[in-house]
């Protein structure tokens, strides 16, 4: 009964958010990477756990990469509002997205397992639909 | 938000996280300026900010 209560639920998500929010993905993406970079530097500042330098190293450039990345992903998303031609904004989204999961694969190793899951599903299901 | 609303994103976070039911309850709706504002905040803030303004765990 649960499981059967547990799977309507879900359909009624599906079914409200199916034609709901078209920029959901850009803001699930950028909230994810966002939330992953929160957890991250509270961990590397604070010690909580190790982090060699090194690692911190790939960390930091990853994370650069990724916000050059959004950064085009910026500048199509704008001439997507004046053109209204989104084939440029899909790609970049795409681009950024790849990247946003590069930093994620690199921080989530120091992440609880249910905070690492969530981060990477966020990701994952952030599609740029227009 | 309604009870049912409540109800679902309860059940949304305890199947995916949090942090998963945050964004997506929050996106809902998203305009293009909400989306324009979220990368641009993605491409000028560093880790090296979020490493400075970093609160101690737990606070």
């Amino acid at each position: 009964m649960t499981r059967v209560r547990n799977i309507s639920l879900v359909l009624l998500l599906v079914a409200s958010f199916g034609c709901a929010g078209v920029y959901r993905g850009t803001i699930t993406l950028t909230a994810a990477v966002d939330s992953a970079a929160q957890e991250y530097a509270t961990i590397y500042k604070y010690k909580t756990v190790p982090v060699s330098e090194e690692t911190h190293s790939k960390v930091l450039s990853a994370h650069a990469r990724y916000q050059q990345f959004a950064g085009v992903a910026y500048d199509a998303l704008l001439a997507y509002k004046l053109s209204g031609d989104a084939t440029q904004y899909q790609q970049a989204f795409e681009a950024a997205r790849s990247a946003g999961l590069a930093f994620a694969n690199l921080v989530i190793p120091f992440f609880t397992k249910n905070k690492a899951e969530s981060t990477v599903n966020n990701i994952m299901n952030a599609k740029a639909v227009l | 938000m309604s009870e049912a609303m409540l109800i679902a994103l309860v059940q949304f976070a305890t199947r995916f996280g949090i942090d998963a039911a945050i964004a997506f309850f929050e996106s809902r709706g998203a305009t293009i300026d909400d989306a324009l504002a979220a990368l641009k905040k993605a491409k000028d803030k560093s880790l090296d900010q979020y490493i400075a303004e970093a609160k101690p765990p737990g606070t």
